[in-house]
């Protein structure tokens, strides 16, 4: 080699795989050899009884239950650029509680992905289940067919495109797939244009064709979209504009009669942004739903219209100040629009630190004021909660939560509310077992209509020793109904937990008790106990190739990447089995303040995803000085957002999904009635969404707990348990 | 030095690794939360693949890369560092850098005036990909991606601390092209 001539360096902006030499090729007979797979078998027993009067009975079914379900996941790396990826799950089913009345063998889930960039134009193929996430105003479900994203390299100027297609229908049992075959069919594709600047463009089309079902006749629908996104700066702020315009037109059956050949415009904005200068982030959104646009993918509310302005202002001792203005008008196009206006600010973090040292926790208030045109609804609402926890010694912290809300009725009967929670966290030790030991009191008084007061206790223990867990929650509570004729009610309810894990073995023990006795009427007792064995199996992959990737997500080992921004949480700050000292670099880094500390966990009060107003806190689970789980938990209260649980969920879901593609698995059982947590507590409702990435698993999705509570989870671990145990909530965070 | 100004130099620092960061498959550190709609859910593909190439260019993968001099890259990154805090690290960055603009922004916005960076080691340098081209009269044009581990050190004054030095290490990612003649071994 001779002198240099040229020389032209640039950084390159995308990480680079570097393929080593092929060495070692697997064994010829061992046709499994190249394939990493992970299968989980378990099998659970469970009777349920019921005394006395069956209406008061938190459990539908008596008698015995069971079923063994499988669950494979199969990848194999054939290249740097191909890979196969299998996913299966089946259930022989004698458990009305876990598919209804349908017995016997089931396939439950399936699907096979096939992703390969070094063909001719690179793809993603998939068949079986797969979340289809186009909008929330086009489709986002998940359905049972095919897709394919195509990824030509076209990209002349630095543009990238991706192509999706894909046809399929809800997700049920596969033996409805079969027979009905027409009763609900999805078709779409879209084209999306992404630059290197992040700005991108989406055009999008969606079909849908339903069967006739019962009554209601045959129909069809198609919605189509464009969609735009453009980062700018200027003037020290850093802004993102986005919008989408969908156009609907078809046949629905919302709301309740089928009407024909109906067309509107769905229209969403926003504006986004943070200052470079000032710890300041700020939005505006403005959405506008005609009353006929109905499609039957998509997430927003029809006939509808919101105006949303936020702005955050971080101080420098770590208190986050959240202000929300929002306008929402229902019933947009009739000669009756609901308008609705709140005005809210949340606080989060330090609150009261300079009382009590290490005090954490969140403010919110909200006024909101509902009034239709006719003024038969004309309501006005003050409403304040604040909870705030505390160390009280190394080994005890204190939380407490009061809230109170004033509502005005000007066409009728108005009411008040108040009450308050008072709890502790107690580190414990008990003949070689560790835990926490948390009792609570509660008082909470409701006037007006349905005047009631309720008053609480309860007790919970996880303790933990060597493979051994427990978990144990009591509490009791009379409710006293204030008005003539109402019920007063008695309600004692324990739930108990046991586990014990042994290498590729777990096994699990559940009972429950809940007696409700109501004056007047008869009283009832409900109770449950269910024994589970679950079985792990992992065979890695030989490999075939030493194939390496160079950048495993460096930086993250030295806490250079931020815990929060703007935009929210950064999961990859809390990637299970890195050091905790990084993770409390990032987290000063991003000016959150100190955490309290529960046994295990460290618990940070922030605003982890910032368009909800709800309470967010995260908790980080350290063990030998690395991070075994991160979870964030978002309590459902009511904050004048008018938001259902589903909708909550949807956002936390389409916040993860921008940042980690659709979710690779989804489960989704049962629709949710007038009482949301009757319906989670009963096993009625299931949500879990799941992503698997090299850093673990993320799940999202509505647990249930041992104190009943209902609340909205994302975990990051290596492993979770399998989706059919309802209880993988965090129970230590209360 | 409060610890936010500290790990935000060293971020800025070695931005080329934090820039980059992540795998083609999922990247969640860098990615703003954008838009509601769906995200490009990128495939990984060969490197030269991602190049556009409206067509051939006549360049053929080496498959076993040869090493670069070690002088030439030590020399090429100091320039890049001794460039860093200074206008002339915009003509060292890729066009299609991430964020390139807000990094350039960030550094001249937060850091310190008199802050210098400086390289106290490079440990190593892999050619992660070669490509060759004949152009005659004995000519090869050599296209390569190196990447650099590299130790380094933020020098500056802090008002409260005084003379402050952090240690810390970063990765450079670089494309080199080279003009060579090859030379016949002599009988």
């Amino acid at each position: 080699m001779k002198r240099l001539l040229t020389l032209a360096a640039a950084c390159l902006a995308a990480p680079v795989p570097v393929l080593a030499e092929e060495v070692n090729g697997p064994a010829k007979s061992d046709p499994l050899a190249p394939w990493d797979i992970y299968a989980s078998s378990t099998t659970q027993v469970e009777y349920y009884d019921i005394n006395g009067a069956r209406a008061q009975s938190a459990f539908p079914f008596s008698g015995g239950h069971w079923f063994t379900e499988l669950d494979v996941q199969a990848r194999r790396q054939i290249s740097p650029y191909e890979s196969i990826k299998i996913d299966g799950a089946g259930v022989f089913n004698r458990s009305r509680y876990r598919l209804g009345a349908e017995r016997g063998a089931v396939l439950e889930r399936y699907s096979t992905t096939w992703e390969k960039g070094d063909a001719g134009i690179p793809f993603r193929a998939t068949g079986g289940d797969f979340f289809a996430d186009v909008s929330p105003r086009t489709i986002s479900r998940s359905l049972r067919g095919a897709q394919i994203d195509l990824q030509p390299q076209i990209n002349a100027d630095g543009t990238s495109v991706s192509v999706l297609a894909f046809f399929g229908r809800p997700s049920g049992l596969y033996t409805d797939f079969l027979q009905n075959t027409d009763a609900d069919l999805y078709a779409g594709a879209s084209v999306l244009l992404a630059n290197p600047d992040n700005s991108s463009a989406l055009l999008s089309f969606v079909h849908n064709t339903r069967a006739r079902a019962g009554a209601t006749a045959a129909h069809e629908q198609n919605v189509l979209s464009v969609a735009g996104e453009k980062n700018l700066y200027g003037g020290g702020q850093y802004v993102t504009i986005e919008g989408e315009a969908a156009y609907f037109t078809g046949d629905h059956t919302g709301p309740g009669t089928l009407r024909r050949d109906r067309d509107a415009l769905g229209i969403y904005a926003s504006l986004t942004g943070y200052s470079q200068e000032m710890p300041l982030n700020y939005s505006f959104l403005y959405e506008r739903y005609g009353r006929n646009f109905q499609p039957h993918g998509r997430v927003v509310s029809a006939d509808r219209e919101t105006l949303d302005a936020r702005g955050g202002w971080r101080f420098d001792n770590g208190l986050y100040l959240a202000l929300r203005a929002q306008r929402f008008r229902d019933r947009l196009e009739s000669a009756n629009t609901l308008t609705t206006y709140t005005a809210g600010a949340t606080l989060t973090g330090p609150l009261f630190a300079s009382l009590i040292s290490g005090a954490s926790g969140s403010w919110d208030s909200f006024y909101s004021r509902a009034r239709n045109q006719t003024r038969a609804t004309n309501t006005e609402t003050w409403s304040s909660r604040l909870n705030v926890q505390a160390p009280l010694n190394e080994r005890t912290s204190i939380r407490a939560g009061v809230n109170a809300q004033v509502f005005t009725n000007f066409a009728g009967r108005d009411s008040t509310s108040a009450g308050f929670t008072l709890g502790a966290d107690s580190q414990i030790e008990l003949a070689g077992w560790t835990g926490t030991l948390s009792p609570e009191v509660y008082f909470r008084d409701r006037s007006g209509l349905s005047a009631l007061s309720e008053t609480g206790a309860g007790i919970g223990f996880n303790l933990y020793k060597d493979n051994h867990s427990v978990d144990l929650n009591m509490s009791t509570g009379y409710q006293n109904a204030r008005t003539n004729g109402g019920t007063d009610n008695v309600v004692h309810d324990v739930i108990g937990r046991y586990r014990y894990r042994h290498d590729i073995h777990t096994f699990g023990l559940e009972g429950e008790v809940h007696t409700r006795a109501p004056q007047p009427g008869a009283n009832g007792q409900a109770y449950r106990i269910a024994a589970f064995y679950t079985v792990e199996l992992h065979k890695p992959a030989r490999r075939e190739s030493t194939g390496r990737f160079l950048y495993d997500e460096p930086g993250l080992e030295t806490g250079n990447v931020l815990l929060t921004g703007p935009d929210g949480i950064n999961l990859a700050a809390l990637r299970p089995g890195l050091p905790f000292g990084s993770v409390q670099q990032s987290v000063a880094a991003s000016g959150v303040t100190d955490p309290t500390r529960i046994g295990a966990l460290r618990v940070y009060e922030l605003a982890a995803f910032p368009r909800l107003s709800q309470r967010q806190r995260l908790a980080v689970e350290e063990r030998g000085g690395r991070v075994v789980r991160a979870v964030i938990a978002i309590d459902l209260a009511l904050t004048g957002n008018r938001d259902s649980i589903e909708r909550t969920l949807a956002r936390v879901r389409e916040s993860l999904s921008r940042r980690l593609g659709p979710p690779g698995r989804s489960f989704e059982e049962g629709a949710f009635t007038a009482t949301p947590a009757d319906d989670i507590n009963s096993g009625r409702v299931v949500r879990i969404y799941e992503w698997r990435t090299p850093g673990g698993i993320i799940r999202l999705g509505l647990p249930r707990r041992t104190d009943r509570a209902i609340r909205i989870e994302v975990h990051y671990a290596k492993s979770m348990t399998p989706p059919a145990n309802p209880f993988w909530s965090l129970n230590d965070l209360r | 030095m409060p610890a936010f100004t500290r790990n935000k130099l060293i971020g800025l620092a070695t931005a080329a690794l934090v820039l980059v960061a992540g795998t083609p498959s999922m990247n969640m550190s860098e990615q703003a939360e954008a838009s509601q709609y769906r995200k490009f859910n990128r495939i990984r593909v060969p490197v030269d693949k991602k190049k556009p190439e409206a067509k051939p260019d006549g360049f053929t993968q080496v498959a076993r890369p040869i090493p670069l001099p070690r002088r030439l890259s030590e020399r090429f990154i100091k320039d890049v560092v001794r460039a860093w805090n200074t206008q002339k690290l915009n003509t060292y960055l890729a066009g299609n850098f991430n964020d390139r603009q807000r990094l350039l922004d960030t550094i001249r916005e937060d850091v310190p005036r008199d802050a210098r960076l400086r390289v106290t080691g490079v440990q190593g340098v892999d050619v992660l990909l070669q490509r060759v081209k004949g152009e005659g009269r004995g000519y090869y044009k050599v296209k390569s991606v190196a990447a650099a581990r590299v130790r380094l050190r933020i020098e500056f004054q802090d008002p409260a601390a005084g003379f402050t030095v952090i240690n810390t290490s970063g990765e450079y990612i670089f494309d080199v092209a080279l003009r060579v003649k090859r030379v016949k071994r002599q009988p």
